[in-house]
């Protein structure tokens, strides 16, 4: 490659994201378990899923809720009516060698389309959202080119996916991550799946530059990955610049083992799919209503909460971002502005190095109890009975020990008390190395910067006692 | 062709009463098959074993004083299309040697939680493809009317098994008129239901949006029970209404019924002595209080067509999941992949007709084709749908012939349009969803000839009513 | 019904023989030579009988469903592994075996 560095021109890249809708128990058309990660292989099958014959889908009323939530937060226009159709092709790890997918043309309606997302300065317009069924997974023994042939496990066939297609509105690789990444705290915050899990979100992406024939890019398998695979396909792409070849229309696979993405076996004649509405189940059709309940109810996304933070609380749009992101967080931040009332302050405290000790302990539990501890804490820093140094340090020792601050602030039972002697010892030192001593006696803010130097050296030094013993020094020389 | 013997109403008081008892009864009945179908082939698989013990179990209920269920020791067959767990589901399809279902369909259910006996599945054309029941992989039924003649299709294994006495009851399926058509031409009663009245949840589908389960009996009040115990909603198919009034004032008998003979169901390609028999029947309704008048149904001339195209559209996708992976045949000895595997088991197993309607389906669903045939196709069940509507506010019941033709010699050749083409009256029930009845009306030239019976959606109760009228107080033909 | 008309061979055949070849491959079929031949005939009469839907003008597109909106609750319900494994012509272990994929 020649080390160029400047973006290739006319760079368009669209995502097809899958994302496994995991917060529902069961498959998106029978009754099993949809817990099938880390299970035996075909252990979580029934005769519906498996595809065996005269068996009949039963659609989830919660994959449509969910579908609905994604489509809300993705600002797109619901349909008022959808239907299912068939997407016929012959694959191993399809039961029914069809795919109960949704269709967006010749009649076929999505359940929605038309929406965008806000990705930085610009909008990422969200083409299309549809509910379809997982295929099950193919593996090999040993590796593909000399296993004789392929293993089958359907635990996974029939697992409630929503298909989310873009717009090729993306003009860097690194925009399609981040837009990655902002998905899937959307669909987290939605309760609706979490992308953390392996295989809960997938995506292909297609992309072109400068005007070229379309790529579709597939077997991506993680975000990480996305990132690498379309930089990759973007330089591959533009070596074509100023050659008479141009990179023509196809299909790719990313070998995540090569880092290249590859030409895949032409196959003969072209897919066709053979669409048809999936005679099996009848059409849905959704009621003004029935949205405005899903709306109702559906968790507050994380963007819209940050906005309410921002207006409501005064909270700058940084410290809104921050403390908005995480649902438990932002649960827990009202809860603590509720009994202490000074949301900018509160909010300090749940950002920056707190946030994630403070976040992994906050189950239902201990929140309650460390709302009231916090909001006890910054009453202690407002009526000036602690510093802020100490006060910091009181906040770890509370979320790592769950002791109250004033048992904390007495250095009670921690083993820390300071008694005069010593205190004494560490306020020479500092009266010593200082040169504000005299104007302490007379300047409140320079006596405060002694108590907190002392503080510094000795945290676990009771602060009142700290600025006795100052006074008192400078007081008698 | 039967002996005398009680009827389903006695079998079941008997039995009950425990002046019969019910494993003599089945071992019987059972016993018999065999010699009965030696020559008919009616059967692909008799189940005796599991009859005999199920029979035991009902005495063992009627020892105990408990209430046995409606059709408690009635021995009753079932088309190999429809899954009874422990039982072969064929489809009579090479393809499908050997699969048994691991689960029974909910029909199945139904006709056991009322103590029904299934003794056997019954022969077809290979997956429901087919008016004669010659295209099973293992070998044709015969009519038992006429060992040289079909019995029909595609349930004509069903139909014969009635028909020739060795059970009660038998369930088929029809998609275009698989148990009309076998019904009339072995003169027995078939009923195909509203769509939607009856579950498919176990019934191997051929296509989805036009077949329903249909009984088969010899007498009305038989046919009606079993469409009874096999009817009602079920949650496992999303295509089953919830459960319905029927349609229609409850009336006795066929006074001020107004029956329309409809047009197009009388064309050029009637039989002679067909078009005789039934326009007598029509007679005998008039003579029973009935009034009879005439009807037309423009958009019949689409019909045909319509149906198969959706047909084989729906077939098309219904039967890509046989490729020897799950269940069923699995051919792979010499083949280097996948797609090979697949084309080899599916081709050597699938008979030429399931092919040609695999392929065809595949076209009419194709890009750049799905326009012209599949929407056109729907859309002229629409305007089918409207003018039976239209057609059903100034009558009753719509009537015609069943078949337009008397039952064909086996192994007669003509093309495969020509075979399409004499399901030209029954398939209009199957796209618009009505229920429609076949009844026998007596015997041209020595054959079965039946007539249709069609009512609007719901409308089962009018067919029984009026079929109960034709039929008369008591039929000389014997029972169960 | 019609009765058994040959059809002049001039007729614009409805299929072509590239056609059948590329829906078998599309089916998982293969055809002999004399299939392919004997299907292009038969499927240009079938399709040229099925043209007239054309007639029909663009109605709504018909609903076969009589029902709409039909659910059911996300609750689990016991799956059943070894009534569906039995019938697997070939297992490996607890996997379904299937034919090599490239």
């Amino acid at each position: 490659m020649s080390g160029r560095e400047q973006m290739p021109e006319g760079v368009k890249i669209g995502l097809e994201i899958h994302c496994q809708l995991t917060a529902l128990r069961t498959k998106l058309f029978c009754a099993c378990s949809s817990d099938y990660r880390d299970r035996e292989p075909n252990e979580l099958v029934c005769p519906v899923c498996f595809g065996v014959p005269g068996t009949l889908p039963v659609l989830n009323e919660k994959a449509v809720e969910y579908a609905l939530r994604i489509a809300i937060a993705l600002g797109c226009e619901v349909a008022e009516r959808t239907s299912f159709y068939r997407k016929n092709y012959f694959y191993p790890d399809l039961p029914k060698n069809f795919q109960i997918s949704q269709y967006d043309k010749a009649g076929g309606v999505a359940i929605a389309s038309g929406g965008s997302v806000q990705l930085g300065k610009k909008q990422i317009r969200v083409r299309r959202i549809q509910l379809e069924e997982d295929p099950g997974k193919l593996t090999y023994e040993g590796t593909i080119d000399k296993s004789a042939y392929s293993l089958v496990d359907y635990n996974r066939a029939g697992i409630a996916l929503v298909e989310i297609v873009t717009e090729p509105d993306f003009e860097s690789a690194r925009e399609a991550k981040q837009f990655l990444e902002k998905l899937r705290e959307t669909v987290e915050a939605l309760g609706v799946s979490d992308g953390e899990l392996e295989g809960a979100m997938r995506c292909d992406a297609n992309v072109s530059t400068r005007g070229g024939a379309r790529v579709e890019v597939k077997n991506i398998s993680s975000f990480k990955e996305v990132e690498k695979a379309l930089s990759y396909e973007i330089l591959r792409q533009s070596t074509f610049s100023g050659t008479d070849a141009a990179a023509q229309a196809e299909t790719r696979h990313w070998d995540e083992r090569r880092s290249i993405t590859i030409a895949l076996r032409m196959k003969e004649g072209e897919q066709d799919y053979r669409y048809f509405p999936e005679p099996d189940l009848p059409m849905l059709t959704i009621s003004r209503e029935y949205l405005q309940r899903v709306q109702r109810t559906m968790p507050e996304v994380a963007e819209v909460r940050a906005e309410r933070y921002r207006r409501e609380y005064g909270l700058t749009a940084q410290s809104a971002r921050e403390v908005a992101r995480d649902p438990l967080l932002a649960a827990f931040f009202e809860e603590v502005v509720d009994l202490h009332a000074r949301p900018s302050e509160v909010a300090n405290w749940l950002t920056g190095e707190f946030r994630g000790d403070l976040r992994r302990l906050l189950d239902e539990k201990r929140r309650k109890a460390m709302a009231d501890d916090l909001a006890e804490l910054l009453g202690m820093l407002d009526s000036e009975r602690v510093t802020r140094v100490h006060a910091r340090e009181i906040f770890r020792d509370m979320i790592a020990t769950g002791k109250k601050p004033a048992q904390l602030a007495r250095g009670e039972k921690v083993g820390v008390v300071m008694d005069e002697s010593s205190i004494s010892l560490v306020v020479e030192r500092v009266l010593r190395g200082s040169d504000v001593a005299e104007k302490a006696k007379k300047d409140q803010k320079a006596f405060n910067y002694l108590v907190g130097q002392v503080l510094k050296l000795e945290p676990r030094a009771d602060a009142r006692a700290v600025a006795k013993t100052i006074a008192r020094r400078i007081r008698h020389g | 062709m039967d002996t005398i013997a009680p009827s389903l109403a006695e079998t079941v008081r008997k039995i009950q009463s425990k002046e019969m008892s019910c494993e003599e009864h089945i071992t019987s009945r059972v016993a018999r098959i065999p010699r009965m179908d030696r020559e008919i082939h009616a059967f692909l698989h008799v189940a005796g074993e599991r009859a005999v013990e199920r029979a035991r179990e009902i005495d063992r209920k009627a020892s105990r004083g408990e209430k046995l269920g409606r059709l408690a020791g009635i021995a009753i067959a079932v088309k190999d299309n429809i899954c009874v767990r422990g039982m072969p589901a064929t489809c009579a399809s090479k393809i499908l040697d050997g699969f048994m279902p691991p689960y029974d369909a909910t029909v199945i259910q139904r006709i056991e939680a009322e103590d029904g006996i299934i003794v056997g599945k019954t022969n077809m054309d290979e997956f429901a493809m087919g008016n004669t029941t010659q295209a099973s992989a293992f070998g044709p039924t015969k009519n038992p009317w006429d060992l040289e003649r079909v019995p029909g299709g595609s349930s004509g294994g069903s139909a014969a098994a009635v028909s020739g006495g060795m059970v009660t009851l038998a369930l088929g399926t029809d998609t275009g008129g698989s148990v009309r058509c076998p019904a009339s031409f072995c003169s027995v009663l078939g009923l195909k239901p509203t769509y939607g009245a009856v579950s498919r949840y176990g019934v191997i589908p051929y296509a989805n949006s036009l077949e329903q389960v249909g009984p088969f009996a010899r007498r009305v009040d038989d046919l009606a029970l079993l469409f009874d115990v096999i009817s009602g909603h079920d949650p496992r198919d999303s295509t089953s209404v919830p459960d319905t009034k029927p349609s229609g004032d409850h009336r006795h008998g066929v006074k001020g019924l107004r029956v329309g003979l409809v047009k197009e169901f009388f064309g050029e390609g009637t039989q002679a002595g067909v078009r005789e028999k039934v326009l007598d029947a029509s007679r005998t309704f008039e003579e029973l209080g009935a009034t009879v008048g005439e009807t037309r149904i423009a958009s019949m001339d689409y019909a045909l067509a319509a149906y198969y195209i959706v047909a084989m559209a729906e077939a098309s996708s219904n039967l890509s999941r046989y490729d020897g992976v799950r269940y069923g045949a699995s051919l792979e000895r010499g083949t280097a992949d996948w797609n090979a595997a697949f084309a080899k088991t599916r081709t050597e197993c699938f008979g030429p007709e399931v092919k040609r309607r695999i392929l065809l389906g595949g076209y009419v669903l194709s890009a750049g084709y799905y326009e012209a045939y599949y929407l056109k196709a729907q859309s002229a069940r629409s305007l089918l749908r409207k003018e039976f509507e239209r057609a059903f506010r100034s009558y009753d019941l719509l009537l015609g012939p069943t078949m337009p033709v008397l039952p064909p010699k086996i192994g007669e050749k003509v093309s495969p349009l020509e075979e399409y083409m004499i399901d030209v009256n029954t398939v209009p029930a199957n796209l618009v969803g009505i229920p429609s009845m076949s009844v026998p009306v007596g015997f041209s030239s020595g054959l079965p000839v039946g007539m249709q019976l069609m009512a609007p959606h719901f409308g089962e109760r009018l067919l029984f009513e009026a079929a109960r009228a034709y039929e008369g107080p008591g039929s000389p033909e014997a029972e169960d | 019904m019609s009765p058994k008309t040959k059809r002049p061979k001039e007729q614009r055949a409805a299929m072509t023989l590239d056609q059948v070849r590329r829906l078998a491959s599309l089916s998982r079929l293969t055809l002999s030579a004399s299939e392919e031949e004997r299907l292009t005939g038969e499927f240009s009469s079938i399709l040229e009988y099925f043209r007239v839907v054309d007639k029909v003008g663009n109605a709504v597109a018909h609903d076969a469903q009589p029902n709409e909106n039909v659910f059911r609750p996300d609750e689990v319900a016991p799956s059943d592994p070894e009534g569906v494994l039995e019938g697997v012509p070939r297992r490996r272990g607890r996997f379904v075996r299937a034919p090599r994929v490239f």
